[in-house]
């Protein structure tokens, strides 16, 4: 019971704010950011442990390439010193080369390789769908701006499948993000939890009529 | 929210306020009165089910959990369902799971919340029918790394036994070996099918409901199987598994919150139609 | 040591990297060495989370140095992080006290203000100026009634129509977007291997 307690005056303290800026929002925000850091950093730690200290101090890898990797993030940490920041070049350099080598191998058969096959044109659909590929391809060539009137009229067409496309997307986009608050509704409106809302509308009550008497 | 918000702005946040009051009101409502909405399950959640029921004997199944603390409302059914549904085809075709996770620590977080909170583990043993890898940050890369070669990438376990060490993690080298990827994200789905889709593996995806249109195009081309789009595909799959939950009391809230997201777009645009009017007069 | 100073060196280190990785992936020769550099990034990822530590730190240090608006409620921040830190290693239940019922509810609330705010956004910003606007909102608004439960609830035709969107002119479009994506990653690596991405090398790091 007192966790649902806890819970809901948790989630009320943050949406406090959607009233006016207020003490507790305050303190939920530094909350939050202090206890989230709390966690990344011994999550940090526990990669650390498990990931390169015991492969390489428990399993023996100390002279192998492994090791290299735990250079490069301790050279990343030099930012932090003055004069020598530059060391951090290298591993941001490093990190950047791998994570764009992985990205573009798989880029090209997924992203645009698979994305060109076209289905058979044998109904509507499939018609419309290689119809809306080429041209939503057109909108984008901004460096191939054209007076011919096909390309202009691709364009314009490629438009309309982008507007469907961003319409469909915003659409499920509501839902997204109408289901943040929605999950919190249950604590908040049923069991324990109902009895710090009702608390919580008194206060909201009573500030109204506060501020409206200013 | 602020007093300098306020003022630049003048009425501007009560109107708002008296929106979102009634916002609250047409969600809770149907929290408190459930209405019960049918509810039809699509196509592609019966693919997803089928996939995973259809894990043969002795599979290896990898699932990638990067969705977030933040987004557990909106995935925690989906993600809920789909352990579930992976508790029961350990427990029939003998199936091994491998959780990880590659963004950031909060995967983590909402993984060990469904494992210990909501989902009944009884008669399913750590070490012997599931493993969690752990965090591994990198992402992408972690997610090429674990397909090309799972023990150099995850040398050990979240609590530091070797993979090794494991009977039935000691010969997994990568892809190859594995039956079927999963992975749960609240961010972009692109990295998935770019590192997985090039194995021939089903890869199945929880996503949220804002990417089901992205992941749509991956679908279409075959290199994704099937996906879960949010709170409804949670929903849905509760449905498949005969075990309405979370995601089902949901639908309701989401139901009218949609239907009053419409009604204010329409009356907002016939109020700035007339007013235009008036104006060209 | 100068040279290793030049912008020029840290590009030559990048380029030479990711052609080798991508040599390793597509013939399959020092597959090994491939999987170890691999193993680089969670590494060097995880340390930068001591250098954001440090940073939001040495901010919040200064605010309450200064004194600036609201510090008083800085200190939670730094009190909220050694309780975090320190449970996780002498109390693991308060460890998980604390993630679970304090942050996991504060987390969803604030990103929960996104889907209030979207309220705020449909009544002041959602408007049919242009044909192209019109578009827009009508594919959101059947997208929206069709995805509900209540759509085809109360007609069948309206989950047809959201399934018909989403999966051809939605795909369409988001296919074009894939194939533009594609070749921006493509073309982003490329310029920054020739040099043309400044954004690469930092320039002189303003340190801590």
């Amino acid at each position: 019971m007192i966790d649902e307690l806890i819970y809901a005056a948790a989630t009320l303290m943050v949406w406090s704010a959607l009233y006016r800026d207020n003490p507790l929002f305050k303190i939920s925000q530094n909350l939050i950011i202090g206890l989230y850091l709390g966690m990344t950093i011994t999550a940090g730690l526990d990669v650390l442990y498990t990931k390169a200290w015991i492969p390489i101090f428990v399993g023996g890898k100390f002279f192998s390439l492994l090791t290299i990797g735990i250079v490069l993030g301790i050279l990343m940490l030099t930012r932090l010193v003055k004069g020598v920041g530059w060391v951090a070049r290298y591993p941001i350099a490093v990190l950047t080369a791998i994570g764009g080598s992985v990205a573009v191998t798989g880029a090209m058969g997924t992203q645009i390789l698979g994305q060109l096959q076209m289905p058979p044109l044998t109904s509507l659909d499939n018609v419309l769908m290689v119809v809306g590929v080429f041209t939503s391809i057109t909108y984008f060539l901004f460096s191939v701006r054209s007076q011919n009137p096909i390309f202009r009229l691709s364009t314009q067409i490629g438009k309309i499948f982008l507007m469907v496309s961003l319409g469909c997307m915003l659409g499920l986009e509501f839902m997204t993000n109408v289901s943040l608050p929605i999950g919190s509704l249950p604590h908040l409106v049923l069991g324990p939890g109902a009895y710090v809302t009702t608390v919580a509308i008194i206060i909201l009550a009573a500030a109204i009529v506060y501020d409206s008497r200013k | 929210m602020s007093d300098k918000y306020s003022e630049a702005v003048g009425t501007f946040p009560k109107l708002d306020r008296i929106i979102w009051l009634i916002f609250f009101v047409v969600a809770a409502l149907p929290i408190i009165f459930p209405i019960g909405l049918p509810l039809d399950v699509t196509e592609v959640t019966r693919d997803y089910y089928a996939t995973i029921e259809d894990i043969p004997e002795g599979g290896f199944v990898i699932y990638s959990f990067d969705s977030g603390m933040g987004a557990f409302a909106e995935m925690g059914p989906a993600d809920i369902g789909t352990i579930t549904h992976l508790t029961k085809v350990i427990k029939k075709n003998d199936v091994k799971v491998m959780f990880v996770t590659t963004a950031g620590p909060e995967g983590q977080i909402a993984l060990n919340v469904i494992l210990t909170q909501y989902v009944d583990m009884s008669g399913i043993v750590y070490g012997e029918d599931y493993i969690n890898l752990g965090l591994i940050p990198g992402y992408e890369s972690t997610l090429a790394a674990l397909a090309e070669d799972l023990h150099k990438i995850a040398p050990t376990d979240v609590e530091g036994t070797s993979l090794v060490d494991i009977p039935w993690t000691a010969d997994v080298r990568g892809a190859e070996d594995y039956d079927i990827f999963i992975f749960s994200t609240a961010t972009s789905p692109d990295p998935y099918p770019r590192q997985w889709a090039q194995y021939d593996k089903p890869i199945l995806a929880v996503a949220q409901a804002a990417t089901a249109s992205w992941i749509r195009p991956y679908h279409e081309a075959g290199m994704i199987t099937a996906y879960l789009p949010g709170q409804r595909g949670g929903a849905e799959y509760e449905v498949m598994l005969g075990a309405p939950g979370l995601g089902c009391s949901y639908m309701d809230a989401q139901s009218l919150t949609h239907v009053y997201a419409i009604l204010l777009i329409l009356v907002v645009n016939v109020q700035w139609y007339l007013k235009r009017k008036e104006e060209e007069k | 040591m100068s040279f290793l100073k030049r912008r020029e060196a840290v590009q030559l280190t990048f380029t030479i990297l990711v052609l080798f990785l991508i040599f390793t992936y597509y013939t399959g020769i020092l597959k090994d060495v491939r999987s170890d550099i691999l193993y680089w990034a969670p590494i060097i990822v995880t340390f930068t989370y001591f250098i954001g530590l440090v940073n939001v730190f040495k901010h919040n240090a200064l605010r309450i140095q200064r004194r600036e608006r609201d510090w008083q409620y800085t200190p939670l921040l730094f009190i909220g992080f050694l309780a975090v830190f320190i449970s996780k290693y002498i109390s693991l239940p308060t460890y998980d006290w604390l993630i679970n019922k304090l942050l996991l509810p504060m987390q969803i609330a604030m990103l929960g203000y996104v889907g209030i705010y979207f309220f705020t956004m449909f009544f002041r910003g959602a408007r049919t100026r242009n044909w192209a606007a019109t578009i827009l909102l009508g594919s959101a608004i059947l997208t929206m009634f069709g995805n509900a439960p209540i759509g085809p609830g109360v007609h069948p035709i309206f989950g047809q129509i959201f399934m018909w969107i989403k999966d051809v002119p939605n795909t369409a479009g988001m296919r074009g977007l894939l194939i533009g994506m594609g070749t921006g990653i493509i073309l982003t690596v490329v310029r920054k291997m020739l040099g043309q991405e400044k954004a690469l090398v930092v320039g002189e790091v303003e340190n801590v």
